[in-house]
């Protein structure tokens, strides 16, 4: 009797203190997403980017701590190319690629990582056009397809898809006309994309609309 | 005992509420410089808890954790910082300094001596694209390197000339590997051209003195190539060239890539449209195949292999040595070249390579002689690298190298001389790097040398140190003594040689900001130990010496000009030695005293196009007429050479497209190598003689390279 009295009560425990775990989880993602979202400069994407970094380090099996701090980073450069800093974009877009690579090693069947990282590698690009170019381009497109691959709905797969065609010369295949299909197409997906929960990724529909708007 | 359940379930609740009492870590995150670091990430590692520093470098969060954790503080461009902290019952205070990541743009690295070309590394003078895209170079490796200070333009060799050193005194690596025979064969005076494509590679250092202990056998200059790892698609390329065609298939699998490709080279169509100095019988044209594979065995580890095998033949009207009468000449070469090479790290501190190579190489040619020339050499190598962290590092290794020579001439009266040679060379090496302070670095190395032909070993110290003055600029200074067996041809006649020598110092200063490199290099080579013959038929023995001096400057500017890319060098050499057959000390025929490269190329984004110049010059050169009755006293003309190149990048139905055109000497300058003499008197006492041209005035190439990618997606 004693012993079951016992047993209940650290089971109880036990299970109370999961859930609070998980509701931690879940609240402090919230939080850092929440800031994500509403940051505007270098500065207000790594405070969001340090958030997420404290989550990841308690929480070891999850993927999406790691993916936005490889998104935050991502973003950080995409400002500093904006301003011209080229080299500090570079030390942004290096670190994105560590953490993406990390995420990946978790959960190596999540169509949303290979779509971010198809969006990271474009960034070696952005830094060396003619040395980079034509090294990264069919890594992008392979991670691009993987995406596609693992989750046909995922509309991030084909906006960064057209993204990279969008930017890529004529003569290897890109240019606006190759890449207005699968950004339509993006929209199309992103209308019936529903995410999995308030934490999971959600961008990419405003980036394919303002790419098409541009052809116009 | 329900009451002692309570008691115990109360303790736990009690526990947990002691626990929960919040308590504060603070401080201060600042650099080295003692400027606070503003959004620094600081917290206890496994927890939630942690905050960002503030605009004054301070932080200050709440934990209920006690015990030992271990505190985490990162912020990018700094490296990561870890303490284990115990906390009490009381808060901390923590004061937190972080070190800088060695940027490779500020970190000190020793530049005496060494050119470098990287994809990767950006501390660097080229790129590999670059090298490809040299108008003038034909995408020929020694043709653009030729670009850069320290060589001398030998129009009539088309190999590399270092420092005032003749061509066998630069070699070249590949993988860590020595190359045999790193150009096609060709007859004196025909340049020959690089065997290897400047696209296998995605690294090139081409030092011009004072290099690693890592290295022998070379008195002047060795250029390491680094091979390319994985291939990153499955692609065919077809080429279409004035002067042949290629095709290749390569395969890309997860983690390994294969290569098979073949080309076919025949001039001779070429040949009869653009007028030639040479009466050819037979335009030069060859059959090459090639396979390279690579596999990614592990995480860090890595494969790779290349083999490559070609035929290639000549036959022409050439000078017959003793009287230059135009005679038919037959020129037949095979070659087998296979290299590879496996890599893998070790633990967090160690790691190694291996790497083996094999090559046959067999030259016929056929005059009013026949000579018949092959060699072969089989060579092993391992490396050990051990790396700390607080930037020392030690590499040590060995190699072994057997080479066989084996020559066979026959005159037409039936005089017959049958040489052969095998040297069996070992050598060990050890180098450590050790990083003094942030601006200080030295590299001191020792190699260890034995030739079994010459039975003899030697020793020789490198030592190399570079100081940074500033955040862009630095100096370095090189030493180093260089061994190299003599060449067959004496060693075929004497048993009695020992190795050649020289001995290195460089001083350099380089400055690279925004894209503007500046370099000047100051150099002192002694040689000693050369190889001489004292007189027509004498033993050659090694009484020979000499020296070479110089200051060499190289400037590029890709800032200046949108989308324009120049650089100049210019190199000033002052050399003699006494060696061969030269009866005094004197300036060698492949060394002028001014030599003066300037590139230019334009991107025009709009029309895919690049465009791009070179202009060369070298100042004249000596040459010997045996009818003079002073040594060496003739000269060459000066040279000047101008050359153009265009490549154009389209889109050939749905396949990625390359146009490339170059012209060398567009102006069609006369350009002049000297005199050949005959090596014989006449029936009046004089020693023939006739110039010696280059076989056209210009070189003419077009090549339209096609990619035909499998996916079609994009």
């Amino acid at each position: 009797m004693k012993s079951v009295i016992a047993l209940i009560v650290s089971v109880s425990l036990f299970l109370n203190l999961n859930y609070a775990q998980n509701a931690r989880y879940t609240k402090a993602m919230e939080k850092a997403v929440t800031a994500l979202n509403k940051a505007q400069d270098v500065e207000g994407f790594m405070a969001a980017k340090n958030a997420f970094e404290r989550i990841a380090s308690a929480e070891k099996e999850e993927w999406l701590p790691l993916y936005y701090q490889s998104y935050a980073h991502l973003q950080a450069g995409i400002k500093l190319m904006e301003k011209g800093q080229i080299k500090d974009c570079a030390a942004h877009v290096k670190k994105a690629d560590d953490k993406i690579q990390q995420a990946i090693k978790i959960a190596p069947q999540e169509s949303e990582l290979f779509a971010l990282q198809a969006f990271i590698l474009q960034g070696y690009i952005w830094e060396d056009p003619q040395t980079n170019g034509a090294q990264y381009t069919p890594m992008i497109m392979q991670a691009v397809e993987t995406a596609i691959g693992l989750n046909p709905k995922n509309p991030r797969g084909f906006c960064v898809k057209g993204q990279q065609l969008y930017h890529m010369p004529a003569f290897i295949g890109g240019g606006p006309e190759a890449a207005k299909p699968f950004l339509e197409k993006a929209i199309t997906k992103f209308e019936a994309f529903e995410p999995a929960s308030a934490i999971h990724p959600s961008w990419g529909k405003e980036m394919a609309e303002e790419l098409l708007k541009q052809m116009q | 005992m329900l009451q002692k359940i309570v008691i115990a379930v109360m303790l736990f609740f009690w526990s947990i509420w002691m626990a929960a009492q919040p308590l504060s870590i603070s401080g201060i995150v600042s650099d080295q410089n003692g400027e606070p670091i503003i959004g620094a990430n600081i917290f206890l590692e496994g927890t939630y808890d942690g905050t960002s520093t503030d605009l004054e470098g301070q932080f200050s969060f709440d934990t209920e954790e006690r015990g030992k954790w271990v505190l985490r503080v990162s912020y990018i461009g700094y490296q990561e910082f870890e303490q284990e902290v115990a906390i009490g019952e009381e808060g901390l205070v923590l004061n937190i300094v972080l070190e800088e990541v060695a940027n490779e743009l500020n970190e000190v690295v020793i530049t005496a001596g060494a050119f470098e070309a990287s994809d990767r590394k950006k501390s660097v003078v080229l790129k590999p694209l670059d090298i490809v895209l040299t108008a003038g170079a034909t995408a020929d490796l020694a043709g653009a390197l030729n670009t850069l200070p320290g060589t001398q333009t030998v129009g009539e060799e088309g190999r590399l000339f270092v420092r005032g050193g003749a061509a066998y005194e630069t070699k070249t690596f590949i993988d860590g590997l020595l190359v045999l025979k790193p150009y096609n064969s060709s007859v004196p005076d025909l340049p020959a051209r690089n065997r290897f494509s400047p696209f296998l590679f995605k690294g090139t250092l081409f030092s011009t003195g004072g290099y690693s202990a890592e290295y022998g056998q070379a008195l002047s200059s060795a250029l390491v190539l680094e091979t390319q790892d994985l291939a990153p698609e499955t692609v065919t390329s077809l080429s279409l060239m004035s002067i042949g065609l290629g095709l290749s298939h390569t395969e890309r699998w997860e983690n390994s890539s294969l290569t098979v490709g073949g080309d076919y080279s025949n001039l001779s169509p070429y040949m009869s449209l653009i007028d030639q100095n040479i009466n050819w019988h037979m335009a030069p044209q060859g059959i090459n195949g090639q396979l390279v594979y690579r596999k990614k065995t592990s995480e860090t580890g890595f494969f790779k292999l290349m083999a490559n095998t070609s035929q290639n033949q000549l036959a022409l009207d050439y000078p017959r040595a003793e009287d230059l009468a135009l005679t038919r000449l037959d020129l037949h070469n095979h070659n087998v070249f296979l290299n590879t090479s496996y890599q893998e790290i070790l633990g967090e501190r160690w790691s190694f390579f291996a790497g083996a190579a094999f090559t046959e190489d067999v030259d016929e040619i056929s005059e009013s002689f026949f000579l018949k020339n092959k060699e072969r050499s089989f060579q092993l190598k391992n490396r050990w690298t051990y790396t700390a962290d607080n930037g020392f590092s030690l590499k040590m290794g060995g190699e072994f190298w057997r080479q066989e020579f084996s020559q066979s001439y026959q005159e037409a009266d039936g005089f017959l001389w049958n040489p052969f040679l095998e040297n069996n060379y070992l050598a060990g090496f050890a180098e450590a790097n050790i990083k003094i302070s942030d601006r200080l670095l030295s590299r001191g190395g020792l190699r260890m040398e034995y030739s079994s032909i010459l039975k003899e070993s030697r020793l020789s110290p490198r030592w190399s140190i570079a100081y940074k003055t500033g955040d862009h600029s630095q100096f370095s200074f090189a030493y180093g003594s260089f061994f190299q067996t003599p060449e067959n041809e004496p060693l075929a006649v004497s048993t009695n040689l020992e190795f050649e020598q020289s001995t290195h110092f460089i001083l350099n200063f380089q400055k690279i900001h925004n894209d503007r490199i500046f370099r000047i290099e100051a150099y002192e080579k002694n040689y000693d130990q050369l190889i001489r013959m004292n007189g027509r038929n004498s033993l050659p023995n090694n009484g020979g010496y000499g020296y070479a001096r110089g200051v060499d400057v190289f400037f590029r500017d890709r800032k200046t000009f949108k989308n324009v890319d120049y650089w100049v060098s210019y190199s000033f050499l002052d050399t003699e030695r006494l060696f061969r057959d030269f009866p005094e000390q004197s300036r060698p025929g492949f060394a002028s005293a001014h030599n003066l490269s300037v590139v230019y190329k334009q991107w025009l984004p709009k029309m895919n196009t690049m465009i791009g110049w070179t202009y060369s010059f070298g100042s004249p050169r000596p040459f010997n007429d045996p009818n003079k009755t002073v040594f060496n006293a003739e000269r060459t003309p000066a040279y000047h050479d101008l050359s153009l190149n265009g490549s154009y990048l389209t889109n050939w139905f749905g396949h990625f497209t390359i146009v490339y055109v170059s012209v060398s000497n567009v102006l069609g300058l006369d350009q002049n190598f000297g005199r050949r003499f005959g090596t014989q008197p006449g029936l009046d006492g004089q020693f023939a003689s006739m110039p010696v041209d280059p076989a056209a005035r210009r070189f003419l190439f077009l090549g339209i390279f096609l990619s035909l990618g499998q996916e079609q997606s994009f």
